[in-house]
C-alpha cells in the first residue's frame, strides 16, 4: 500500500499532530484506512470498550464519489478524547479507491467516545449532514459544502440526555419532506457501579443483564434547523429496551415509514408508524420480538430490504454465536420466520455478528447478505484468539435459500460496522468494515464480467422498482452505520422499466432505461 | 546440643511411626503422631504433608486442605501433593479451588491428572477447557467410550457443536439407547445440519425417556421447524412445563393449526412469564 503525505506543511508540525491528510491508494487485497478504531479497552473491561464502531458512507462534497467516517473511541471510563488518535476520522474519496484522511479540515475529530453515525440532509439544502451518536450524547454536525462541517447540536435542540446511543436513523415520520431522528439508545452505563465479570474464570465484558435498560428518542425535524423531542408523546419511550440497531422501512406499505429496533437479550420493537406522530409497537403481533425458540437473543445488527423479490421489506439481523442470524419474510400480513428454511440457521449457528445488510454482491439481481463478525468477548479474555472472526457474504439463491459464498479478501478481526456501496463507481459493491483496535478495511470487489447494474438515487422513503427487484431508501446499514447511497440493483443486458414510489403516494415510471450507469429520479 | 539430638531422634521415631500407621491405615495413630511431630517442628512442611495424606486417606478432606496448602506453599513444585490437594477439593464439591492445583498436577503427571483435571473444569462449568482436556485424556491410558461421550457432552455443553458431533459419532453404538446421548447428539445434528438430521435421535430420546423434556422442547422445535405442527404440538405442550421459553414455539404451533384462542392464551402466558422474569432489570 503506498501512502502519501499531501500536506505542505513542515515535516516537524506533520509529525506532531496525526491530523494529516493521507492519501491511501488502493492495492490488489484491501485497503487498511490510516486509523485505528481506539475502544479505550482496559483490564476492567468497562462495557462500551467492545461496542465501536460504525462508519457512515456519503458523499459529503457531492462529487459524485462516496465518503467514508468512522466514529472512534476514547479512554475509559472517562469517554473524553484527549489525543489525536482518538479522533473521529473523516475520509474524503479522491476516485479510483484513493482515500485522503480531510478530519481536520471537515471538523469532524468529535470530542466524546462515539460510536455511530447516520447521514442525512436534514437541513434540505443539498449536502448530506451527520449525526454522531456517543457515549454521553448527540452531535450534529451541518454540512457547509465542500465536506466541511460545523456541530449545531446546541442550535439543533437535540438532547439525548445523556444517554448512551449506539445507533441512529434519519427517517421521514410525517412526510413532511424533511428528516426527522430516530436514537437508538442502549443501557444505562455507570462506571462507579460497574462490577468486574469474569468469563470462563476471566476477566470479560459483562452480560447485558447487568445494566438497565433504556428508553429510545424521536425527535421531530421542525423545518428550521431545530428539533422536538417527541419520544413521550409518539410512544417510543414507553418502551425500555438495550436497543442495538434500527432498521427502517415502510414494512405494511402504508405509505409510512415503521421502525424495527433490535434489543440485546430483550425483545425485539416494531413501531408502526401510525401516521398522527405516534407509533404502536407490534413486535409480538408481527412476528419478530424473539425468534421461534422463544429465546430473545443477543440482537444487533439489523437490515431491512426485500430479499425474496416480492416488493416487501424483509429483516434479518444479527445476534451471537449459536443464536444464528434471524430472518424474516414479510408475508403483508405479518414476518415468518425464515432462518431454518433459508439455511440461514445453519450458515451462521457459528457466528458471532454485528453489522449486517443486504446487498447484491454479484449483481445476479438478488440481495445477498454480507456480515460484519467478531465476538462481543474481549480477545484478551476467555475466547483468545477465537474472538476474531472473518467477514462473510451469504449468497441468495434466488430469493428461496443462502448459500456461503466466496470468502471476503479481509483478516479476522473483531468487525462491528459495515457497509456496502460502490467507492469507485466501477458498477460493483465494495465493502467497509470497521474493527476494534484495528484499520478500517475498505474491500474493492469484483463483479461477473458479464453482469450488469444500475444505480438509482432517490430521497429517503422512496420505494425503487427495477424490473423484479425492490428497494426501499433508506440510510441505516447494519449497526452503527449509515449509508446514503445510491440503490444499487444488479440486472440483466439491456434495458430495464424503473418505477418509484414515494410515501406521500406520488410515483414515477421509467420504460427501457439503459443499464450501467447511475439515475436521479425526482418526484 | 544433647536435647536437640534427642528430640531428633524423636522426630524420627514419630516419623517413622506415622509412616507405619499409614501403610496400616491406623488413621489416628498417623494424625497423632504428625501433630506432635509439628508441636516440636511446626515450619517443617513434610509434616504437613504427611498430614494432608492421613486426612485425605481417611476421607476428612475439609481438614486435609490446609495442611496441603501449607505444604505446597513451602514447595509449590509441581508433584502428587498438587493431585491431592485437586483431588480433596474435587471430594468437597469445589470443583473451581481444585483447577490450580490440578493444572499443576498435570505439569507433574499428565497420564495421572489429566481426568481429574477435566473433571475439575466440568464441576467449575469451564466446558471448553473441560472438552479439551477430557479429549486429551482420550490419547493417554484413559481411552474409553465414557471419556469420549463425556468429552462430546462438553462440546455441546460449550455449544461447539462441530467438535462434539466428530466425538458424538463415535460413541454412537455403545450409547444408541441412552436417552441423554440421544438428546444430546439430535440437539447437535439440528442445530449443524438442519431439523431434519436431528428429529431421529431425538425421537429416540423422547421415546426412551419421556421425561426427558428438554429433548422433547428441542423434537417440538425441530418438527415446528419442518412444518410439521400437529406433531410438536404435543412435545412443546410438555416441555414448557419446564422451560417457558417453549410457550412462544407453542403458541405459533396452536396458530399454524387453526387454534387461535389456544395460540392466543399461550402467547400471552409467554409474554406474561417473560417480563417477569426481566422485571428486576427496570
Amino acid at each position: 500500500m503506498e501512502v502519501q503525505v499531501l500536506s505542505s506543511a513542515p515535516l516537524l508540525s506533520v509529525l506532531r499532530s496525526l491530523f494529516i491528510a493521507f492519501l491511501v491508494a488502493a492495492g490488489p487485497g484491501p485497503v487498511s484506512l490510516p486509523m485505528t478504531l481506539f475502544t479505550g479497552e482496559t483490564v476492567r473491561k468497562f462495557l462500551p470498550a467492545t461496542m465501536p464502531g460504525g462508519v457512515a458512507v456519503f458523499d459529503a462534497d457531492n462529487d459524485g464519489q462516496l465518503d467514508l467516517y468512522f466514529p472512534n473511541g476514547a479512554p475509559l471510563p472517562a469517554g473524553r478524547k484527549t489525543l489525536p488518535a482518538h479522533a473521529n476520522r473523516f475520509f474524503r474519496n479522491r476516485g479510483a479507491m484513493r482515500f485522503e484522511d480531510r478530519t481536520t479540515a471537515s471538523g469532524l475529530g468529535g470530542t466524546g467516545y462515539d460510536f455511530a453515525a447516520a447521514a442525512g440532509d436534514f437541513d434540505r439544502d443539498g449536502q448530506v449532514d451527520l449525526l454522531v451518536s456517543g457515549l454521553r450524547g448527540l452531535t450534529l454536525y451541518r454540512n457547509r459544502g465542500q465536506g466541511i462541517f460545523e456541530d449545531v447540536t446546541a442550535r439543533s435542540k437535540l438532547d439525548n440526555h445523556g444517554r448512551w446511543s449506539v445507533g441512529a436513523a434519519w427517517l421521514d415520520i410525517d412526510n413532511d419532506g424533511d428528516l426527522d431522528l430516530f436514537v437508538v439508545n442502549y443501557v444505562r452505563w455507570d462506571p462507579a457501579t460497574e462490577k468486574p465479570c469474569l468469563v470462563d474464570g476471566q476477566p470479560d465484558f459483562c452480560h447485558p443483564r447487568a445494566y438497565q435498560p433504556q428508553p429510545n428518542a424521536l425527535f421531530r425535524n421542525e423545518g428550521d434547523g431545530t428539533f422536538t423531542d417527541i419520544s413521550a408523546t409518539s410512544g417510543i419511550a414507553q418502551h425500555l429496551g438495550k436497543g442495538m440497531a434500527a432498521a427502517v422501512a415502510d414494512f405494511d406499505l402504508d405509505g409510512r415509514l415503521d421502525i424495527f429496533v433490535t434489543n440485546d437479550r430483550v425483545f425485539n420493537f416494531l413501531f408502526r408508524n401510525l401516521g398522527d406522530g405516534r407509533f404502536e409497537e407490534v413486535a409480538f403481533a408481527c412476528g419478530v420480538a424473539a425468534p421461534a425458540n422463544g429465546n430473545p437473543p443477543s440482537a444487533m445488527g439489523a437490515d431491512a430490504q426485500d430479499y425474496d423479490n416480492d416488493g416487501r421489506p424483509d429483516l434479518i439481523y444479527t445476534a451471537l454465536r449459536d443464536e444464528t442470524f434471524p430472518l424474516y419474510r414479510n408475508t403483508g400480513a405479518e414476518f415468518v420466520e425464515a432462518t431454518v428454511s433459508s439455511r440461514l440457521s445453519v450458515l451462521t449457528r457459528a457466528m458471532a455478528g454485528w453489522g449486517i445488510v443486504f446487498a447484491d454482491l454479484d449483481n445476479d439481481g438478488w440481495k445477498d447478505i454480507v456480515a460484519a463478525r467478531g465476538e462481543v468477548l474481549s480477545a484478551t479474555g476467555s475466547k483468545g484468539a477465537l474472538a476474531r472472526e472473518p467477514l462473510s457474504w451469504l449468497r441468495n439463491v434466488e430469493g428461496r435459500q443462502f448459500v456461503a459464498g466466496d470468502a471476503i479478501s479481509a483478516p479476522s478481526r473483531l468487525y462491528r460496522g459495515i457497509a456496502a456501496a460502490d467507492l469507485d463507481n466501477d458498477g460493483c459493491l465494495d465493502l467497509v468494515a470497521t474493527a476494534l483496535e484495528a484499520a478500517p478495511q475498505v474491500i474493492k470487489r469484483s463483479c461477473p464480467p458479464a453482469s450488469h447494474w444500475l444505480e438509482v438515487n432517490v430521497s429517503a422513503g422512496a420505494r425503487v422498482q427495477v424490473g423484479t427487484q425492490w428497494r426501499h431508501a433508506t440510510y441505516t446499514s447494519g449497526y452503527a452505520s449509515s449509508c446514503n447511497c445510491p440503490l444499487h440493483f444488479g440486472v440483466s443486458a439491456g434495458t430495464v422499466n424503473v418505477k418509484v414510489t414515494w410515501p406521500d403516494g406520488k410515483q414515477k415510471t421509467m420504460s427501457d432505461v439503459p443499464v450501467d450507469r447511475r439515475i436521479a429520479v425526482e418526484p | 546440643m544433647l536435647l536437640l539430638l534427642l528430640l531428633a531422634q524423636d522426630s524420627a521415631q514419630l516419623s517413622q511411626q506415622g509412616a507405619q500407621a499409614i501403610r496400616e491405615r491406623r488413621f489416628s495413630d498417623a494424625e497423632r503422631a504428625y501433630r506432635q511431630l509439628l508441636k516440636v517442628d511446626p515450619a517443617n512442611p513434610a509434616w504437613h504433608m504427611n498430614l494432608g495424606l492421613t486426612f485425605h486417606l481417611s476421607s476428612r478432606y475439609a481438614d486435609a486442605v490446609p495442611e496441603l496448602q501449607l505444604f505446597l506453599k513451602a514447595k509449590p513444585q509441581p508433584g502428587p501433593m498438587h493431585l491431592l490437594l485437586g483431588l480433596s477439593q474435587l471430594k468437597l464439591s469445589r470443583a473451581c479451588d481444585a483447577i490450580a492445583p490440578l493444572e499443576k498436577a498435570r505439569a507433574w503427571n499428565a497420564e495421572q491428572s489429566v481426568v481429574e483435571l477435566a473433571d475439575a473444569y466440568y464441576g467449575c462449568k469451564r466446558f471448553l477447557n473441560a472438552a479439551r482436556t477430557y479429549e486429551a485424556a482420550l490419547a493417554t491410558q484413559h481411552k474409553s467410550a465414557a471419556v469420549a461421550r463425556q468429552a462430546a457432552h462438553c462440546y455441546w455443553e460449550a455449544r461447539q457443536y462441530p467438535d462434539a458431533q466428530r466425538l458424538f459419532a463415535t460413541v454412537a453404538t455403545p450409547f444408541a439407547q441412552d436417552a441423554d446421548f440421544n438428546y444430546e447428539y439430535g440437539d447437535t445434528l439440528a442445530r449443524i445440519e438442519g431439523p431434519a438430521a436431528g428429529v431421529p435421535y431425538l425421537e429416540r430420546a423422547a421415546a426412551t425417556k419421556p421425561t426427558l423434556l428438554a429433548a422433547r422442547g428441542e423434537l417440538g422445535k425441530a418438527f415446528q421447524s419442518l412444518g410439521q405442527n400437529q406433531e410438536a404440538i404435543p412435545h412443546l405442550e410438555a416441555a414448557a412445563a419446564a422451560d417457558s421459553a417453549l410457550l412462544l414455539p407453542q403458541s405459533r404451533a396452536y396458530r399454524a393449526k387453526g387454534r387461535v384462542a389456544d395460540s392466543e392464551r399461550v402467547q400471552a402466558e409467554y409474554r406474561r412469564q417473560a417480563n417477569s422474569e426481566i422485571h428486576w432489570e427496570r
